[in-house]
């Protein structure tokens, strides 16, 4: 039980963390350079590949490898969606990463993966020049963004506040919030920040008048994703300047938390995405549709027993798409999810 | 806009500072979150742990499903604690430090039974020769006697969740852990080594604090050391 300490030890062990995380770094660094290699070969595969494209691709596509969310085995809208709607079996290649963030993204960019399940409205895929598949028939559904709150925030509050949160929604779009999630995640400007200048830019932070009632403090869940942050600071700046007392609690997980934290009572306001809180809380039975308001209809079918409500959707959508390298989309000659099948 | 070119570089470098140096004030709210949560569940882990060890010594049978149940907790994996307990708790400071002090239970427990195991039978004897009842003679002469060993187990528990505080970043309180989630989902290093960096620096200053807690209430192990 002799753990004394002497003061050189501490520091010793100070600089050895600090050269493990170094290390770490170095290691980051020596990544990069195998996926400027992997370019190397993905550039000579076209000049090899040239016209046998359409002869490979039977072949070749099946062994294409998708990396995403760890649910997306049984997701609907992911691995089974693609066999049903598109008879594209990616199932024994899947490699289980997270719901579109930096994981996948650094997957797909080193090579790792060939397919990668990534938001819509990331502004990596921009940036990187990536390709989003296209989507013909239709797989994948009306993620607008929607608010979900509680029925105690709405019936306090009333009239004024549902038209301030439903003021926001509308002047949203999925441009915009590509661009906003651009501004937090490549430049990496606050998000509190980001949505401040764009409630600036759309007069969404003056006269946006008095509470319309007395009632709870707002207190607003963000899921474990950027996006999910930089939304709830827009609405919760937008309430902020409409004199709403406003609290905003990262919820450090995903959809599950959102619904245990509104049961829990920590938080009673959301971002959410229409189809895919629908079909969570349907626990995919696939009713979902491309058209925003027959879903959110849907969803608030589900949300009533919670004692949630949704308001209107936005037109911004950020949905799960499925997103390949330039090279990739060449050498296989993808442009579309059908595209995948043999 | 013109901050853009600036902004665009500041994921190149592996440390930003200007990013760092806007950001103080959040670094120290971060800090104080960070030695609230630790310094509680040191706190609330020992007191519950001279009970059980009060409990342990008294009646001895009672040691071994106490360091069974205080050692299944300290096994679960501290993101399975979490999500098992954000349904019944929430999120927030009473989740964390549930997690949090169910960590430090089976250091402490064990170390403040093996502290006054270790005091002289002889020394015991004279403290009830002289009438002290059993309970005084435990706060007074066997946790006194036993401290070196019983700080030895508070350093390591309190090293153990200054780490773990971070993980608690996952339900909403975390200290530094926020900043290295924050780096973590925007693939930003700067965060990330700020955090890890204040958290070992932390580690190591509670810990030298904790040492010189000890000579100070031990003054006898000074001089023993002396002559």
């Amino acid at each position: 039980m002799n753990l004394r300490h002497r003061p050189w030890a501490m520091l010793l062990a100070l600089l050895a963390v600090f050269s493990l995380v170094a290390a770490a770094c170095g290691d980051d660094s020596s990544d990069d350079e195998p996926a400027g290699s992997g370019d190397g070969t993905t550039t000579t595969a076209p000049a090899d590949g040239g016209d046998d494209n359409e002869g490979d691709e039977g072949a070749s596509t099946a062994d294409l490898v998708l990396g995403g969310p760890q649910d997306c085995p049984t997701n609907p809208y992911c691995i089974p969606g693609l066999d049903d709607v598109y008879g594209v079996d990616l199932s024994s290649g899947f490699v289980p990463l997270d719901g579109g963030g930096p994981l996948t993204v650094t997957a797909l960019r080193e090579g790792e993966i060939d397919i990668a399940v990534l938001f819509s409205t990331n502004a990596v895929i921009a940036e990187e020049g990536w390709v989003v598949l296209d989507d013909p028939e239709g797989l994948i559904n009306a993620d607008n963004v929607v608010p979900v709150m509680s029925t105690e925030l709405t019936d306090a509050y009333g009239d004024g506040f549902t038209a301030l949160v439903n003021a926001v929604s509308q002047a949203l779009d999925t441009e915009q919030l590509t661009e906003l999630n651009r501004q937090f995640e490549i430049e990496l400007i606050d998000a509190d920040e980001v949505a401040q200048a764009w409630l600036d830019d759309n007069d969404l932070l003056d006269g946006n008048g008095e509470p319309s009632g007395d009632g709870p403090t707002i207190v607003i869940g963000a899921q474990d994703f950027g996006e999910s942050e930089v939304l709830s600071q827009v609405y919760g700046q937008a309430l902020e300047a409409g004199g709403y007392s406003v609290e905003y609690q990262a919820l450090g997980g995903y959809r599950e938390i959102v619904f245990a934290s509104f049961e829990s009572g920590d938080i009673n306001f959301t971002l959410e995405y229409a189809a895919s809180a629908l079909e969570f809380l349907n626990e995919a039975a696939g009713e979902a549709t491309g058209d925003a308001d027959e879903t959110v209809g849907l969803l608030q079918g589900y949300l009533d027993e919670l004692g949630l409500v949704a308001l209107d959707p936005s037109p911004a959508v950020d949905s799960n798409s499925f997103v390949v390298t330039q090279e990739t989309a060449d050498r296989y000659g993808l442009t579309s999810l059908a595209d995948l099948a043999g | 806009m013109l901050d853009v070119l600036a902004q665009a570089s500041l994921r190149d470098e592996f440390v930003a500072w200007s990013w760092i140096n806007d950001r103080w004030d959040e670094v120290w709210e971060h800090t104080v979150d960070h030695v609230q949560l630790t310094l509680f569940a040191v706190a609330v882990g020992l007191l519950i742990s001279v009970v059980l060890s009060a409990i342990a010594l008294w009646w001895r049978p009672a040691y071994g499903p106490i360091t069974w149940v205080t050692g299944f907790l300290y096994t679960i994996p501290s993101l399975a604690l979490f999500a098992f307990l954000v349904p019944i708790t929430g999120l927030g400071f009473v989740t964390a430090e549930i997690a949090l002090v169910s960590y430090t239970l089976l250091i402490l427990v064990r170390n403040i039974v093996a502290g006054v195991d270790g005091v002289s039978p002889a020394v015991k004897e004279a403290a009830d020769a002289m009438g002290y009842t059993p309970v005084r003679r435990f706060l007074a002469i066997d946790l006194r006697l036993a401290t070196p060993t019983i700080v030895a187990g508070v350093r390591i528990a309190a090293v153990t969740v200054v780490g773990l505080v971070s993980v608690a970043a996952l339900v909403g309180e975390g200290g530094y852990g926020v900043l290295i989630l924050d780096g973590l989902r925007r693939d930003f290093s700067t965060p990330i080594v700020l955090g890890a960096v204040l958290s070992v620096v932390l580690a190591v200053a509670i810990d030298v604090a904790l040492l010189l807690v000890e000579r100070a209430l031990t003054p006898w192990a000074r001089r023993g050391v002396a002559r």
